[in-house]
């Protein structure tokens, strides 16, 4: 089984037309703060590697704000990972947009019984304890899409509250089903997306895991 | 070959049929005898020339002409060549009722691969081994070698089981036939070495004897089939499903965040959803709903009439009915001013209607006539408490004939003891689904409605 990186799964999802954020691989300090020019502050600055899967956790992610914290971060990244994970094989950092919205979360998985499965629902770092996800066996129709929206418990979320607009669920089903395309037509074992960043724009891939078989 | 020969065979051989009571080879071909099964029956016994008055055959072989459907209750080790024979025989369809094969691993598992090697390349179809079998409310078939002082059988009715547990089945028919719940069809089916659950609910599709069907399951045969099959039967029946084992362990580590998330019973849940299959939490559950599904067509909207002499249990009934999603009817102002006149002033013309403590059944009677014809309601909740002394038996024929010319679901709360029970059971005999409280009443109405949105 061989994990991609997150730079080769965005790859990947931009392929089958799933909306990204904005994000450059950059393999030097100089590199990075270009991108982050291009991309505009706050940037997130990821390690870009198959090796490292949950990145947090080691500090393999950051934000930067200006080129100042870009250069500094930039080697605090590839430090923090060279301690976790010594000898990592790693192609780069990441530097990708910031995004605003609701982390929701999708997710592909085998299951015993009824091979690849979807899951959508409500993302971030709390997805474990909350645990507001359903499944649905792939493929999936866009009826089942609508469905893995509309039963969320916390689906008031995004219908907009205290003001805030109603996000584009159209755009979630749509992503769901070009996830499941991409699980039909891909020997994928595993996926993650966690967060999708979903607003009233769109839906947005901000992080990937992908196990090939 | 089609599995028509495991509920209406034209004749059965009993293999293994024993002359000993208590066994199981005797005591379902006492079944087959006592009940109305109206074609041939051969026993099958090396060791005798007739049993219970029966000529008795060697060998399935010696049985002249065609044998439909075979009963399998030898000892596991004679079991595999006795199937050989049957197989020889080509008779249609086999009911393995011996256990001793997967479900014990080891040589169990040898046996049961022997098994399948047996029947490939074959026109007969097993259902099992170790499994209670088939029972028929029709036919007459009944393969339940449990005594039916012990196991009462149901009536003759709408509601089809299939179980993968034999206990859970053997349970569930004698509780249904204390309640006097009609069923069509019982399936146990067992260790599925060939038929599978999926091919059963498939049969039980086009049996016009079903209205409903009641599954109870730990797993699936082929999860993908399951998925694919099962939606289509419930485009044209309801299936309702209880899942055992929903808290398996030993699952693998998983590294990603869905992977932990996707427990076996998870994946369930989803795949329920997308078959349009309705999940039962227990028992209970399981045949609440069957009843209302079997017995009602699907509601058409969320608008629910709640008549009853209680006002307690209109106002509980209001409150399940908020929690499940669906809503009181609005009355149009012609049924208003109807039920002026059929209720006394002292009484509460809304929705939940308040016929009072004094209501007796004619009450009942000209109330639902009115609601009726009111095209604001999608369906009605009728709570006729038999304690006040004015209310009387006479209310349970009021609703049952109201019910027969009523053309929108219709379900019963009756709450109380052993007077009330009785009451209930003359509901349900007249195929009028009765609960013992409103949220069960309610989460039936439910089960009507989300089965209806998902038609419409």
């Amino acid at each position: 089984m061989e994990t991609l990186s997150e730079h080769e799964a965005m790859q990947l999802f931009q392929n089958e037309g799933i909306p990204v954020a904005e994000h450059r691989l950059a393999t030097d300090e100089d590199e990075a703060v270009e991108a982050a020019g291009d991309i505009g502050y706050p940037v997130f600055l990821k390690i870009d590697s198959g090796e490292v899967q949950h990145k947090t956790d080691i500090g393999a992610v950051m934000t930067a704000h200006d080129e100042e914290e870009v250069r500094k971060r930039f080697s605090l990244v590839r430090g923090n990972v060279e301690k976790a994970i010594p000898g990592a094989d790693v192609e780069g950092i990441l530097v990708e947009e910031k995004l605003e919205g609701h982390e929701m979360i999708v997710g592909v998985n085998r299951d015993a019984e009824f091979g690849p499965v979807i899951m959508f629902g409500l993302g971030g770092i709390f997805v474990e304890i909350l645990r507001d996800v359903n499944f649905r066996a792939v493929p999936i129709e866009e009826r089942d899409a609508r469905e893995l929206v509309e039963d969320m418990e916390s689906k008031k979320l995004l219908e907009g509250v205290r003001g805030q607009e109603p996000v584009d669920k159209d755009a979630i089903v749509d992503v769901l089903l070009k996830v499941s395309d991409l699980v039909e037509s891909h020997p994928i074992e595993e996926l993650d997306i966690n967060p999708l960043f979903v607003n009233s724009e769109g839906a947005y891939a901000a992080d990937a895991l992908v196990k090939m078989r | 070959m089609s599995l028509d020969s495991l509920f209406e065979p034209d004749n059965v051989a009993i293999i293994g049929a024993s002359r000993e009571g208590g066994k199981v080879g005797h005591s379902i071909l006492r079944n087959f005898m006592e009940e109305d099964f109206g074609g041939e029956i051969y026993p099958v016994n090396p060791e005798a020339d007739s049993i219970l008055g029966l000529r008795s055959y060697e060998s399935v072989l010696d049985i002249p002409g065609e044998v439909d459907l075979g009963v399998v209750t030898v000892p596991p080790t004679a079991a595999n060549s006795v199937i050989e024979e049957a197989v020889e025989k080509g008779v249609n369809n086999l009911i393995v009722i011996t256990s001793g094969y997967g479900e014990i691993g080891g040589e169990g598992v040898e046996r049961e691969e022997e098994l399948e090697d047996i029947l490939e390349g074959s026109d007969t179809r097993l259902v099992g081994p170790n499994c209670l079998g088939v029972y028929d409310s029709f036919s007459g078939v009944d393969t339940l070698f449990l005594p039916s002082y012990k196991l009462k059988r149901p009536p003759e009715g709408d509601i089809a089981i299939v179980t993968q547990s034999g206990a859970f089945g053997s349970a569930v028919m004698d509780l249904l036939a204390d309640m006097e719940v009609g069923i069509s069809r019982f399936v146990s089916y067992g260790n599925q070495a060939d038929v599978t659950e999926t091919e059963l609910l498939e049969w039980l599709d086009q049996d016009d004897e079903t209205e409903a069907i009641a599954v109870y399951m730990e797993g699936v045969s082929d999860g993908e089939k399951f998925l694919e099959k099962a939606r289509k039967v419930t485009e044209d029946k309801p299936i309702v499903a209880l899942k055992g084992g929903k808290y398996g362990s030993g699952r693998e580590a998983v590294s990603s965040h869905t992977g932990s998330l996707a427990g076996s019973y998870e994946v369930y849940r989803g795949v329920f959803s997308q078959a349009r299959i309705l999940e039962a939490d227990n028992i209970e559950q399981l045949f609440d709903y069957s009843r209302a599904l079997a017995y009602n067509k699907p509601l058409d909207g969320r608008n629910i009439a709640v008549v009853t002499n209680g006002g307690g249990f209109g106002v509980l009934t209001a409150d399940a009915l908020e929690e499940q999603g669906l809503k009181l009817a609005e009355y149009s102002t012609s049924t208003e001013e109807q039920l002026r006149e059929a209720v006394p002033d002292y009484g509460n013309v809304e929705n939940p209607l308040d016929l009072v403590g004094d209501a007796d059944s004619k009450r009942y009677e000209r109330s639902l006539e009115v609601l009726e014809k009111d095209p604001n309601i999608d369906g009605i909740i009728v709570i006729p408490l038999l304690q006040p002394l004015p209310l009387e038996s006479d209310v349970i024929d009021a609703i049952v004939n109201f019910n027969e010319g009523y053309t929108e679901p219709l379900v019963v709360c009756m709450t109380g003891g052993e007077y009330t029970g009785v009451h209930a059971k003359n509901l349900e005999k007249n195929e009028v689904a009765a609960y013992s409280s409103p949220k069960r009443a309610v989460d039936a109405m439910e089960a009507l409605y989300r089965y209806g949105d998902w038609r419409s």
